[in-house]
């Protein structure tokens, strides 16, 4: 389900450059080409009112502002939970300012140890007492990790291109953007132990509502989503 | 109706982000014998007498039956219908939902096939998954192609499982045999008509829609509709879905909602539970006091216990279906409403217009739910035929497959 078409340029051949350009097509070009505004390393273009012409690199940056809600204890990021405060005191890494964020990711990483497709979408301290889920779990845990050692951090929900030897596939995913040393970074614990040659990640949007009204933003995220991905190519 | 989608529509927006496709079985993948024995079927010329009292069951049913268990509100028979296996069916009183039940059936059968040969369950898929009606009560079917042991020793074998809910039980039947589908869907029918055929229905509107996600029919959608004695509405919500999330795994979720409306249309109270995966993850109440709509519960194990910021009119579903015969009626073109909809914010009164449309032969109608749109054909007695949302990577599509009366008061 969550697989999106996906179809190289004709003359493209694999391995992709750092830098690329797609088709994508949406149901709200509009919507999702104002949603990416904060992302300035992601180019946009709109083709027509169902197709947006997308450039972008690996890692695009937000470049929005941190505030006091990516620090928050929410009710989707339940960080005053027993179960999280367990979870974050059994982490070893260090938790100063200049935390090593690769840390952070190999510990949910290893702390998931029942990986699943059947959650919907699991709450922080769901998780880290189930150690079951998928992207969104990773992410949820990941985000409450992050906020519990003092680093600003929210989900993002969007799609995800992996480069593999022989194919690209593009898929619906969920990560995390931390605040560190004035500016924002991608982690993602769901896809740590991917042995894929590159991970091109395209945001739709944040998860904005924590409250027990999250499922709407999480809709809101999703609807942003391609439909599917044409005239992939290396860009110039 | 609208208050329902947002069970579907959320559950098929998170369940987006799962990593996997679907990867239901190629049978050209598999050798002759195994493509040969799938089509088979065999002749139901047996019949039993079914009586179970505490049902008000007395039918004639396919098969020959014999009651192996009794115990603990659980009824099991074994059902001789002339394959080497019988058909093995159950009664449950107490049950979690028709999706999580199956599943858990499905599981219990594949332990004890492992158990039976004294090898271990090596590998289970997906193989086929379907909803539909029998007479006027959904099922859910799903058959599960699995093996057990390894290399020269390897056995396979095809689960074939259904369940639906009647008035007060659920009814769950399994076959371990390859092949033999329409027999055993047959057997399945009569068993569950010998449960629907002495049950009570003061239904004045009913109404069954299957629900597909990016084409796949995964489960339904149920609404029933009664009225009391003082001239209010009773109103019956079933959800059950079975999402294949990867090629052997399946998500399970099964919500039940109830509420009250007066004749206008107007929400009195309403509570609503939501099982995923065997885990009650969502249970609400709601009903207006002196402080104004209070909501009750938890979810996801946190107590819940909110006020809403609307104090007014909010619609039920029954109400949903008199704003559209009013719209359709009337020189406007859409109606904004309030709802409550826990299953996209139980601490919110959720906004919702309702709009005619013109020039879709599929669609007059569209629920707009601010950042979900979907569009529906209703017919002329206000009934919802067909759904459909097509928003992102998620494609939803609701088809009407049964319905009884009319939504409008008798």
């Amino acid at each position: 389900m969550a697989m999106l078409e996906i179809q190289l340029a004709p003359e493209q051949s694999l391995p992709l450059g750092s830098r690329i350009s797609f088709e994508l097509i949406t149901t709200n070009a509009d919507g999702l080409a104002k949603s990416l505004q904060d992302w300035p390393d992601i180019k946009v273009s709109k083709l027509d009112d169902a197709t947006l012409l997308i450039e972008m690199i690996e890692q695009a940056l937000y470049a929005g502002n941190v505030s006091a809600k990516h620090s928050k204890d929410s009710f989707v990021i339940d960080i005053s939970e027993p179960s999280i405060k367990a979870f974050v005191a059994n982490f070893s890494g260090s938790r100063t300012q200049s935390i090593d964020l690769n840390a952070l990711v190999a510990y949910v990483s290893q702390h998931i140890d029942k990986p699943s497709y059947v959650n919907g979408f699991d709450i922080a301290s769901v998780v880290a007492t189930s150690r079951s889920g998928d992207c969104t779990e990773y992410a949820v845990l990941l985000t409450a990790l992050a906020r519990s050692l003092g680093l600003p951090a929210r989900v993002i929900i969007g799609t995800i291109l992996v480069e593999e030897k022989a194919q690209v596939l593009a898929v619906g995913h969920a990560w995390v953007e931390v605040w560190q040393e004035d500016k924002w970074h991608i982690l993602d614990a769901a896809m740590y132990q991917s042995g894929a040659n590159k991970h091109f990640y395209l945001p739709a949007a944040a998860l904005e509502k924590e409250s027990p009204g999250y499922a709407m933003s999480l809709a809101s995220a999703t609807v942003l989503m391609p439909s599917s991905i044409r005239a992939l190519q290396t860009a110039n | 109706m609208l208050y329902r989608l947002f069970i579907a529509v959320l559950m098929s927006f998170a369940l987006a982000l799962s990593a996997n496709a679907v990867d239901f079985v190629n049978l050209k993948d598999f050798p002759e014998w195994f493509q040969e024995s799938i089509a088979r079927e065999v002749k139901l010329d047996k019949t039993s007498q079914l009586k179970l009292e505490q049902f008000n069951v007395d039918a004639e049913v396919i098969g020959a039956y014999t009651l192996a268990d009794d115990s603990d509100g659980t009824w099991y028979y074994t059902i001789d219908i002339g394959t080497p296996a019988p058909v093995e069916c159950y009664v449950f009183s107490e049950f979690d939902g028709p999706a999580t039940s199956l599943y858990s059936v499905i599981d219990f059968g594949l332990s004890g096939a492992a158990s039976i040969y004294d090898k271990a369950l090596t590998s289970k898929n997906n193989y086929y998954l379907n909803t539909g009606v029998i007479g006027d009560t959904p099922f859910l079917a799903l058959d599960t192609l699995y093996s057990l042991g390894e290399g020269s020793e390897k056995l396979s074998g095809v689960l074939k499982a259904m369940s639906a809910k009647t008035d007060q039980s659920l009814q769950i039947c399994m076959h371990n045999e390859i092949g033999y589908r329409d027999s055993f869907r047959q057997v399945f029918e009569s068993f569950v008509k010998a449960f629907t055929a002495n049950q009570q229905n003061p239904e004045f509107f009913e109404s069954l829609f299957k629900v597909s996600l990016n084409g796949i029919p995964m489960g339904y959608m149920q609404e029933s509709y009664a009225k009391d004695a003082d001239g209010d509405v009773y109103i019956v919500n079933n959800t059950a879905l079975l999402i294949p999330v990867d090629a052997s795994s399946i998500a399970r979720t099964d919500t039940v909602s109830t509420s009250w409306a007066r004749p206008d249309g107007s929400l009195i109270n309403g509570s609503e539970y939501t099982l995923e995966n065997g885990v009650v993850t969502s249970q609400f109440s709601i009903l207006h006091g002196d402080e104004g709509w209070q909501v009750e519960g938890q979810m996801q194990g946190k107590a819940i216990s909110a006020k809403l910021d609307h104090d007014g009119w909010l619609l039920s579903g029954f109400g949903s279906y008199l704003e559209l015969e009013i719209l359709r009626n009337a020189e406007a073109t859409s109606g904004e409403f309030n709802m409550w909809a826990p299953s996209a914010d139980p601490t919110s009164a959720l906004p919702v217009v309702l709009r005619q449309i013109e020039g879709d032969e599929n669609a007059n109608f569209e629920v707009d739910m601010g950042a979900l749109v979907m569009k529906f054909l209703a017919d002329e007695k206000g009934v919802f035929r067909q759904g459909s949302l097509q928003q992102g990577p998620v494609s939803m599509n609701m088809e009407l497959i049964y319905s009884k009366g009319e939504p409008s008061l008798p």
